[in-house]
């Protein structure tokens, strides 16, 4: 009996613990009372311009001004990681790739990209992605894979690069076996060669070069047009553009400094742990920030991009709606281009 | 029906070498186990009145009793196997017949260990994690508990509580994901109602098993006492099933684990799941080699836990259990 009423009390000791934990932990739910914006934002990690942003409270600081406040939330691995959380509105703003974000657009039309990074066209850059075999494999060219299996994200990256590699080398698609995996368990069935080939793209690419896969081709050497984007969701545009604007100048500026002291930007928070690069790593991290292109606001020239990566999805049953590229593009520097104007609103 | 039970205790030769046909009919039964030294097995009433001699074939039980096994050999023999795959972990990877790629070295895991200790990661991750596993176990466990009890005691119960939480166990909780997301959005609410349902259904299961299988006559014995309802519950029914009840606990905890996996995938900044996923993301073979070190540990600390809570709230056992 004793020990019921014990069992009780902890229980109800805890669950008002857990009550407590919840609205501080998840804060998420409770708006800033309703008067200014609140750009949500998924965890920025361990390097970068958003990263270096949060820790010495630029965007806090830059928001207050026009009346908007941050939220960090929790970490995603990509775009499409973090796309429950964008349904749910629990991340508001996102930066990404336009391939994953034609394939959220065309299922729920809710977000809109307002920025675009050109990609790096400097031969002296480092490569950041790459169909890699490895090297005693009989794949030469791109015309060799045929009746091969090779590893992509799905409706990613990984997958617009190889149809368009295919397109260009004339090698119809059916032909190729697409196997979907995430870039982490690609790695896996690379390594252990279930899969011939694999288009390692970001983080995976560095990794499995430095384990000496050979690279066939990279996406620098396509007419590569999925483009580093930014969006935000419909109803912060709407209402706050002028606190997205401010996002995309912090993320302007900051990603401006970072080409001239890259090594600022990395290991912001912990230099140890698995999160901190060192070494060839951080060497490669660095010499990528160098030649980064700074992130601007979208054009309507920016529809060609969105209509050929969608089109190529659309056209190899990747995505089965069109996509208007009037209605996922969002120009911001029109909208928000005077804060009296964007005050008015 | 006395006069005739002891009757029977009185004609060893018949009950003795025929105890299965004299112990079935019916109510008869119970009258004869409760009658003092008869005992459930009329045998050993018997050879201890009539003694060993006046019977051939039968001999005196040996005394089960509560007998110990040497403790450092009982030590020994447990952590022997899991010693076994550690020393070939070590040997294999340091005489390089484990790839690097495929399986960390010890020594690599260690150092990933330290790192993570260094910079306070690793209590504010274990930290992070127990509270929503703990949180998350006691919500859902105490509903589990509640529901298993109700659908055991009461026939009402059992047909209001029963059949949805058969087919709740059909759903694989992880299917639920999306649909909590939209419910509860990515926050603490959704991993803890996560874990929560995770753990609700094992400790749901094994209760309804060990609530049913409470002897009845206890509880007859009890109703008797005048104790009825909340009190019948707590004296006597839940801790006749505390064995079941601390297995179903074992089994949430374990699964709250996996359930912790699953929740901090989505939006979490700190947590032992989270670091599955930090490790996967950022390719470190290493630190994935430590989860399931911390997975394993936390496997032991769970089972030493109820292991103690078992010894403390049912000194009883000892002298019960076969073994």
């Amino acid at each position: 009996m004793r020990v019921a009423v014990a069992i009780l009390a902890i229980s109800l000791a805890g669950l008002t613990a857990a009550c407590g934990t919840s609205s501080a932990a998840g804060g998420g739910s409770s708006s800033s009372g309703g008067t200014g914006a609140v750009l949500k934002l998924q965890d920025p990690g361990n390097a970068g311009p958003l990263a270096y942003a949060k820790r010495e409270g630029i965007l806090e600081k830059r928001l207050k001004a026009v009346g908007a406040s941050v939220e960090w939330g929790g970490s995603y691995a990509s775009f499409t990681a973090a796309i429950d959380a964008v349904h749910s509105g629990s991340v508001n703003v996102l930066a990404g790739a336009i391939s994953p974000a034609v394939g959220y657009l065309a299922n729920s039309p809710d977000i809109k990209i307002f920025s675009v990074t050109d990609p790096i066209t400097d031969p002296a850059a480092p490569q950041t992605d790459g169909l890699v075999v490895w090297p005693d494999s009989p794949i030469k060219s791109v015309k060799d894979l045929a009746g091969k299996q090779v590893a992509v994200n799905k409706g990613g990256k990984g997958e617009y690069l190889l149809l368009l590699a295919l397109e260009k080398a004339g090698v119809p698609v059916d032909q190729v076996k697409r196997v979907y995996l995430n870039p982490d368990q690609g790695a896996s069935a690379f390594a252990t060669r279930k899969v011939d080939a694999w288009w390692a793209i970001v983080r995976a690419y560095p990794e499995v070069v430095a384990k000496g896969a050979r690279v066939i081709v990279h996406g620098r050497d396509l007419n590569d047009q999925d483009l580093t984007i930014a969006a935000a969701r419909d109803e912060l545009l709407d209402k706050h553009p002028e606190a997205v604007r401010v996002y995309l100048d912090v993320l302007r500026e900051l990603t401006e400094e970072a080409k001239k002291t890259p090594e600022k930007f990395e290991n912001v928070f912990l230099d140890q742990g698995p999160t901190a690069v060192t070494g060839a790593r951080l060497a490669q991290d660095i010499a990528t920030a160098r030649y980064a292109n700074i992130p601007r606001y979208v054009t309507k020239d920016d529809g060609v991009n969105i209509e050929q990566v969608a089109g190529l999805f659309r056209k190899y049953g990747v995505l089965s709606g069109a996509i208007d590229p009037a209605d996922v593009l969002f120009d911001l520097k029109a909208v928000a281009g005077s804060p009296s104007a964007a005050a008015s609103r | 029906m006395i006069a005739v039970t002891l009757e029977r205790v009185h004609a060893p030769d018949e009950t003795a070498n025929r105890p299965g046909t004299e112990a079935l009919p019916g109510s008869e039964v119970s009258e004869t186990a409760t009658q003092p030294g008869s005992g459930a097995f009329p045998g050993a009433g018997v050879s201890e009145r009539t003694g060993p001699g006046a019977l051939s074939g039968l001999e005196v039980p040996r005394y089960l009793g509560s007998r110990r096994r040497p403790p450092l050999l009982s030590a020994g023999v447990r952590i022997g196997v899991p010693l076994l795959l550690l020393i070939a972990w070590w040997y294999g990877s340091s005489s390089g017949r484990i790839p690097p790629d495929v399986l960390a070295a010890p020594s690599s895991v260690l150092d990933a260990l330290r790192e993570l200790a260094a910079t306070g990661q690793l209590a504010e991750y274990l930290l992070a994690s127990a509270q929503r596993a703990g949180l998350g176990v006691l919500v859902g466990g105490g509903i589990g508990l509640l529901l298993g009890v109700a659908a055991g005691i009461s026939a009402l119960g059992e047909e209001l509580v029963d059949p949805t939480m058969q087919m709740m166990r059909a759903v694989p909780f992880l299917a639920l994901v999306p649909l909590f997301i939209s419910w509860f959005g990515v926050g603490e609410t959704f991993k803890i109602v996560l874990i929560a349902v995770s753990a609700a259904i094992p400790m749901y299961a094994y209760t309804y098993l060990g609530v049913r299988n409470v002897d009845r006559k206890v509880v007859e014995a009890a109703r008797g006492f005048g104790l009825r309802g909340h009190r019948l519950a707590l004296g006597v029914v839940i801790p006749s099933a505390l064995p079941s009840i601390l297995m179903a606990l074992r089994i949430s905890l374990s699964v709250s684990l996996t359930g912790l996996i699953a929740a901090e995938q989505i939006g979490a900044t700190e947590g032992i799941g989270y670091l599955v996923t930090l490790a996967q993301q950022y390719f470190r073979i290493d630190y994935m080699v430590l989860c399931i070190l911390i997975y394993a540990v936390l496997g032991l600390v769970f089972d030493a836990a109820i292991r103690l809570v078992e010894r403390l709230a049912m000194p009883w056992r000892g002298h019960v259990v076969a073994r």
